[in-house]
């Protein structure tokens, strides 16, 4: 199936999409972490990273050299219109299923 | 919190990180890091902090995104790689563009590396096969050849791979740390034994009697048999694989019988067991091997002498070897002390290990050995040689490429200035040599395949390229290849790179100075090393003459050896003998049991009277029959010949018997010639007196390797002692005489096959180990030679197009053709003399080590030196001269119309 993409990718996606242009790895690990109420290691959140990148569904540029981090430069992401879709190809795959769901999917009782 | 902007993460972490990431780009994540150690410092403690920053660089390091970045950093923008794919390929390319554009220096280049590299993967084989005798033993390190230490009270010694039949056991009963022995013996009586099969007859060299349990201390896979019940009846044989595919071809062997005839009586035996044939070696490889040595040697209970058997035993685990070789002395005390000393010899028991049985048994009295054995000492040489071979190559390719060089001072130059390190040259400079030698490598398979026949028949070896040692192979090849492309580019890599950019770019030249000195240096070593090979190969080939040439003290001219294999033959020896006498080609017939070339065994001691049994001298006994010495042509000095049937004997009876003896036993126990008639010589162990009745001249009974021996002649009665009959012919070797010599034999003698040898072919066979080392040498001497021409092939074209200019400006003012090609050569020939110098102590030495194996050698005196100078100067001018004519009958206008 074309355009599949994992549910930790669609978070790390939908994060990126979130934070905007502030989207670099600290930044994303802490918000997954803060939302999903989970640790996520930071060799795990990077190599999704750059499967998305690889696949297209992110890309990425170098900020400028700050005082910060030894100097070093931040990587940002940002989604491409591939990424968007994706998501969309999930979600739309959800709603449907949602909708045809014969059991009562309502938590009310 | 003030105190904690203090803290840094740890910077081995860091440095880990940057040294496994290598030069991908990583910084992003390294700063992603930083920043998170940085914020946990808000939450915990700076220890904690730290650990968790080692986490995260290790989960870093082995993730997917690190993995990636480091696949992709050669080609990324981001990367500061200097050894990128597209500067290999550029390197590549220029040294591609290099080896065409000068093909001859790329030629000699490549196929002098060639045959260094399959020399020294064929020596390599052979170094490995020789090394790999015994070794595929079960607890080979643990099994031990028991050796024999015999000092005679005048000082003799005697060093013997062998022992008494009864110790072997003895020792086993004795000491609980030997878990077993066994025993293997050689028939000493003939060289060549002969197996019948119905009306077949086989002729083998090698076929030992052993001891029930030899297979179990020595197992071999067997393809026919049980190995474990092969030998355990008496009459039992066990072929080799090879042996019974001649005999049987593919038939079974199994059950079949097959009769072993001595020139005593005849065994029939039953074919227990086939060897299979694999790519294994032993010393002790044999192609039959017949059971019943127990029996054989039961009746035989003496410590002292009759020391012909083999035996091997095996140890115990953790048994301490000097520990019990140091109770030896006592047991030989017990058991043989009173023997010993009526023999006037102490006997001393060792044991040697078996790995070390092929290799270093030289120094043993080598009449009888199991097997061919090598030495290590041919093992020292071949890698010797071997490594020259290396080493010439190399020259050849470090002067090539230092005086090419200079073509690229402009290539290194601008490199230099759009910034390259010099360690981007080194590279690239022993990245070229490496690729040389890496395609030298892919000749000398070819080489290495075309060269195996004929290297195994030099070697006398049948090693194999196979399934089995092919990765071997391959892990040699690659290995020679790249320590050669290293050892020969190390040196012009250092000096390539270390020139000055100004200079490379002003002069667009190399100043090759220092260079130019090791050049001559170099080129003096290769004449060093080809007019040593020279010389040693001319004293050689002197000795060998020698050998040829020298009288040996009998006339070994129109003489055929007629092998008496069977008790048939010897029984009718005489009825035969009147049957050829009457042929018209024959002159005489003798018989005797040691002709001279096949050396007697039998050494017993003798001192004359008046003397005591200290001063014993060790004889060989030779039986002869009637006329020997007058066939022989050897002359008598002192006494008279034996008269027959007068003074022959049967057996060894204890009668007095009358004897003849050689001049230098006379020398030895003390008698003059003059008074040689009539002396009386007493046996060592016996209280007989032998009586003199005549002395012969000297002669070679052995080869000249050895001095001359004292012999002892007895004339016997009983044919059943002779060993060879000797037909001296009339007219010279005529086939009609031969075949009616063959015809009286098949007549007489039908159970035996007709078989002869000429008696000089006989004595020249004993220097055919000689013949081939001086084929070895002769071999490695061309090659070093070639070596060598084709270096200065290659640098007297450097020489000639670097002095284009200077030879045209001379040709203007009037120098001749032969005054150029004097000035391109003096410098060769300079070179020339130093080397020349250089090597005559080396060679000198070498020659005398080798000749050291013959009791009779030549001088060596300065002409075979001045000889060896003489050919490597014409081999030189031939290789040089070429090259300078034609630079010296260049027109001068070609070479001046441009500047």
């Amino acid at each position: 199936m074309k355009g599949y993409i994992g549910e930790f990718e669609e978070l790390v996606l939908l994060t990126v999409a979130s934070l905007g242009e502030q989207a670099y790895g600290v930044s994303i690990k802490d918000d997954i972490e803060k939302r999903s109420d989970r640790t996520i290691s930071i060799g795990a959140l990077h190599s999704t990273i750059t499967r998305l990148e690889e696949k297209k569904y992110l890309k990425s540029w170098l900020g400028e050299p700050t005082q910060e981090r030894g100097g070093r430069r931040k990587r940002f992401f940002e989604l491409t219109q591939q990424g968007k879709a994706a998501l969309h190809h999930v979600k739309d795959l959800r709603d449907e299923l949602w909708k045809l769901s014969k059991a009562n999917l309502s938590l009310a009782k | 919190m003030k105190f904690k902007t203090n803290i840094h993460p740890p910077k081995m972490a860091d440095r880990l990180f940057e040294w496994y990431c290598e030069n991908a780009s990583i910084e992003d994540l390294h700063g992603d890091v930083e920043e998170l150690f940085y914020d946990d410092l808000e939450r915990m403690s700076a220890g904690e902090a730290r650990l968790t920053y080692w986490r995260r660089i290790v989960s870093l390091m082995f993730s997917y995104s690190v993995k990636r970045r480091k696949q992709k950093s050669s080609l990324s923008t981001y990367s500061n790689a200097s050894m990128n794919f597209t500067m290999i390929r550029h390197y590549v390319k220029i040294a591609l563009r290099n080896l065409i554009k000068n093909k001859a220096f790329s030629v000699i280049n490549i196929l002098g590396l060639s045959i260094a590299i399959s020399c020294c993967v064929l020596l390599t084989l052979f170094i490995q096969d020789e090394f790999s005798y015994d070794r595929h033993f079960n607890e080979a390190d643990r099994i031990y050849r028991l050796t024999t230490t015999l000092k005679t009270t005048n000082g003799q010694i005697s060093l013997l791979q062998r022992s008494s039949p009864p110790i072997g056991p003895a020792l086993l009963a004795e000491y609980p740390e030997v878990e077993s022995v066994t025993r293997v013996v050689k028939d000493l009586s003939t060289i060549e034994q002969m197996l019948r099969y119905q009306d077949q007859s086989f002729f083998e060299k090698r076929g030992y009697q052993v001891d029930s349990n030899f297979f179990e201390m020595f197992p071999y896979e067997f393809m026919e048999g049980n190995p474990a019940k092969a030998l355990k009846q008496p009459w039992s044989l066990v072929l080799s694989e090879e042996l019974a595919h001649k005999i049987f071809g593919s038939k079974p062997a199994l059950d079949e019988l097959i009769s072993i005839p001595t020139n005593s009586d005849t065994g029939i035996f039953k074919v227990t067991g086939v060897i299979k044939r694999t790519p294994l070696r032993s010393h002790l490889d044999a192609d039959f091997y017949i059971s019943g040595l127990e029996q054989v040697l039961q009746p035989f209970t003496t410590w002292a002498s009759g020391n012909f058997v083999f035996t091997y035993l095996k140890v115990k685990k953790g048994t301490d070897i000097q520990n019990l070789v140091a109770k030896f002395p006592a047991l030989m005390l017990r058991k043989g002390e009173k023997e010993n000393q009526a023999m006037g010899r102490k006997k001393i028991l060792g044991l040697q290990p078996l790995l070390e049985a092929h290799l270093y048994s030289k120094h043993f009295q080598n009449d009888i050995e199991l097997g061919t054995s090598g030495s290590i000492t041919y093992i020292y040489i071949t890698a010797a040689i071997g490594l020259l071979i290396l080493v010439l190559a190399s020259i050849n390719f470090i002067n090539l490429t230092t005086a090419r060089a200079s073509q690229r001072a402009s290539e290194i130059g601008l490199r230099k200035a759009i910034g390259a390190h010099r360690m981007n040259l080194f590279l690239q400079f022993i990245g070229e040599s490496m690729g040389t030698a890496l395609m030298a490598m892919v000749v000398s398979v070819l080489l290495i395949y075309f060269a195996l026949p004929y290297f195994n028949s030099l070697v006398q070896k049948d090693i194999e390229i196979t399934a089995q040692n092919f990765p071997f192979v391959i892990e040699v090849l690659f290995a020679f290849a790249l320590i050669t492309g290293f050892v020969a580019g190390i040196y012009p890599s250092i000096v390539l790179s270390s020139y000055e950019t100004v200079h490379l770019l002003k002069d667009k030249k190399l100043r090759l100075g220092s260079s130019n000195l090791m050049r001559k240096g170099m080129i003096a070593f290769q004449f060093s090393i080809s007019v040593i090979l020279i010389s040693c190969i001319i004293v050689i080939q002197q000795q060998l003459h020698f050998i040829q040439t020298r009288p040996l003290g009998f006339d070994s001219l129109n003489k055929i050896m007629l092998p008496l294999r069977t008790s048939q033959a010897t029984n009718r020896y005489l009825q035969f003998k009147n049957e050829i006498r009457n042929i018209p080609g024959v002159a005489e017939v003798t018989a005797c049991s040691n002709s001279p070339s096949t050396p007697p065994t039998n050494d017993w001691n003798f001192y004359p009277a008046g003397k005591s049994e200290n001063d014993a001298v060790a004889h060989y006994i030779i039986y002869v029959d009637e006329d020997y010495f007058k066939v022989m042509s050897i002359p008598t000095i002192a006494g008279r010949d034996f008269s027959f049937p007068g003074d022959a004997i049967t057996g060894s009876t204890a009668q007095a018997r009358r004897v003849i003896v050689n001049r230098t036993s006379l020398m030895k126990m003390g008698i003059d010639p003059s008074k040689a008639l009539g002396a009386k010589v007493f046996f060592a162990t016996g209280n007989t007196a032998d009586e003199i009745v005549g002395a012969v001249e000297d002669f070679h009974q052995f080869s000249l390797h050895k001095p001359i021996s004292p012999l002892i002649f007895y004339a016997s009665k009983d044919t059943g002692v002779f060993h060879q009959g000797i037909v001296a012919l009339n007219a010279g070797y005529n086939e009609a005489t031969i075949s009616k010599i063959k015809q009286a034999w098949t007549k007489l003698v039908p159970d035996t096959p007709f078989e002869y040898e000429l008696l000089n072919d006989s004595v020249q066979h004993q220097y055919e180990n000689d013949r081939r080392i001086s084929t070895i040498i002769a071999c490695s001497t061309i090659l070093a030679i070639v070596i060598s021409c084709m270096g200065l092939y290659g640098l007297s074209i450097f020489i000639a197009e670097n002095r284009t200019k200077e030879i045209g400006i001379r040709k203007v003012l009037g120098s001749t053709v032969g005054g150029i090609m004097a000035l391109l050569s003096k410098e060769f020939l300079q070179i020339l003399s130093i080397s020349f110098l250089m090597s005559i102590p080396i060679s000198y030495w070498a020659a005398q080590e080798w000749l050291k194996n013959f009791a009779y050698q030549i001088a060596v005196g300065p002409g075979s030196f001045f000889i060896a100078w003489a050919i490597s100067l014409i081999v030189v001018m031939i290789a040089i001269s070429y090259e300078s004519y034609k630079a010296a009958k260049t027109n001068p206008v070609n070479s001046l119309k441009s500047e």
